[in-house]
C-alpha cells in the first residue's frame, strides 16, 4: 500500500507493474531523476496545487491502480475530480475499493446533474463494478 | 399532452472548446443519410463541441402559449473503438448551454450506427424553456466526447412534448349561463 509517506519511486515501480505506458512512466522517471528524494506526498501536493493539472490524471491513476494508494492519497486525487461526468466514470469503475466515504464524495459530485446517466444506473443499464466496499 | 415531429438541425458548427480538436464536415450531421459529422480525439484529449441548431420549430408545431413538458431527442452514432461514450451533452437555448448534462454512459457502437434516446415526455434536462426558445433559430444541442478514439455521428433529432395553451378564461358570467 502506497501512503503518502511512501518513496516517489516504489510508486513510479507500481505504476510501472500496473501497466501504465511507457511515455507517463518516462515523465515519472524524469521527476525522479531530478529529485531521487521524492515522496508520494511531495509530488501528489504539488499535482493538487496545479490548476493546469487536470482531472482525467485523478481518473487515470485511480483506475489503473487505486487500489494499491492509501486513502489519504485517494483523498487528494478524487478532491481533483470536478467534473460530474469524471465523478460518475470514476464510481462505476472504482467502486469494488473506494470506502463508502469515498463513494459518498465521488457521488455528492454527480448526483442529481446527469439526468441519463443516473437513470442508467438506476435501470441497470449500466453497473458499479462488483460491490467489495470496505468499512 | 401533443407531441411533435421529429425535426433535424438546420444549422451544425464545429466550436472551440479549448481543445483545438475540430469536428469534421458538422453539416453531416443534418440529416439521416449515413453520412457523418466525425471528430478525431487523441489520447487524453477532448472533442471540441459539435453545435447543432436551428430545428425549425414554428408555431404551427408548437402553439403560442403551450406549456413544454419534455423535449427528446435521437442520436445516431457509433466510434471506431469500443468503450467509448460521450462526456457532455447539453441543451442550448438564446443564452448558450442550458440545464444538465444530458450524457449517456452506454457505450458507442463500433462499426456501424446505433440510436440512442435522451429525455422523454417529461424530462425537461435540468432547464425550463418556453415555446419561444423552442421556435428561436438558437435552440439546439451540443456535444462533446473525449478519449482516444474517432467519433462519427449521423444525426441528431428532437421533438417536443407540449401542452396546448392559450385556452380563453371565459368571464364568470359565462358560467352563470351554462
Amino acid at each position: 500500500m502506497l501512503t503518502l509517506e511512501s518513496k516517489f519511486s516504489d510508486y513510479v515501480e507500481a505504476l510501472r507493474k500496473a501497466g501504465a505506458c511507457a511515455e507517463v512512466v518516462a515523465i515519472h522517471d524524469e521527476m525522479l531523476k531530478k529529485n531521487p528524494a521524492l515522496t508520494v506526498g511531495d509530488v501528489y501536493k504539488a499535482f493538487s496545487e496545479d490548476p493546469k493539472f487536470e482531472e482525467g490524471w485523478a481518473y487515470w491513476v485511480l483506475e489503473l491502480m487505486g487500489k494499491e494508494l492509501d486513502v489519504k492519497v485517494r483523498e487528494i486525487a478524487i478532491a481533483k475530480i470536478k467534473n460530474e461526468m469524471t465523478a460518475f466514470q470514476l464510481d462505476l469503475k472504482c467502486s469494488n475499493f473506494l470506502t463508502t466515504a469515498e463513494k459518498a464524495t465521488v457521488i455528492a459530485k454527480y448526483e442529481g446533474k446527469l439526468p441519463t446517466a443516473e437513470k442508467e444506473l438506476r435501470d441497470g443499464i449500466v453497473t458499479r463494478a462488483t460491490a467489495e466496499v470496505k468499512p | 399532452m401533443a407531441v411533435t415531429d421529429y425535426k433535424f438541425a438546420g444549422t451544425t458548427a464545429t466550436v472551440d472548446n479549448g481543445t483545438s480538436v475540430d469536428w469534421s464536415n458538422p453539416d453531416y450531421a443534418k440529416a439521416d443519410d449515413t453520412s457523418y459529422a466525425s471528430c478525431a480525439v487523441p489520447k487524453n484529449g477532448a472533442s471540441d463541441l459539435l453545435t447543432l441548431s436551428n430545428f425549425g420549430f414554428s408555431s404551427s408545431d408548437i402553439p403560442s402559449g403551450s406549456t413544454i413538458d419534455g423535449i427528446e431527442f435521437v442520436m445516431s452514432r457509433y466510434a471506431n473503438t469500443d468503450l467509448r461514450t460521450e462526456n457532455a451533452l447539453y441543451l442550448r437555448k438564446a443564452s448558450g448551454r442550458t440545464g444538465s448534462n444530458m450524457a449517456s454512459t452506454t457505450i458507442w457502437a463500433m462499426s456501424s450506427p446505433t440510436e440512442k434516446t435522451y429525455g422523454g415526455a417529461t424530462e425537461m434536462c435540468g432547464t425550463t424553456l418556453t415555446q419561444s426558445d423552442i421556435v428561436a433559430s438558437t435552440f439546439g444541442i451540443e456535444l462533446e466526447t473525449k478519449s482516444n478514439a474517432t467519433f462519427y455521428v449521423d444525426y441528431i433529432k428532437i421533438r417536443v412534448y407540449y401542452t396546448a395553451g392559450g385556452a380563453s378564461v371565459k368571464p364568470y358570467y359565462y358560467y352563470l349561463n351554462q
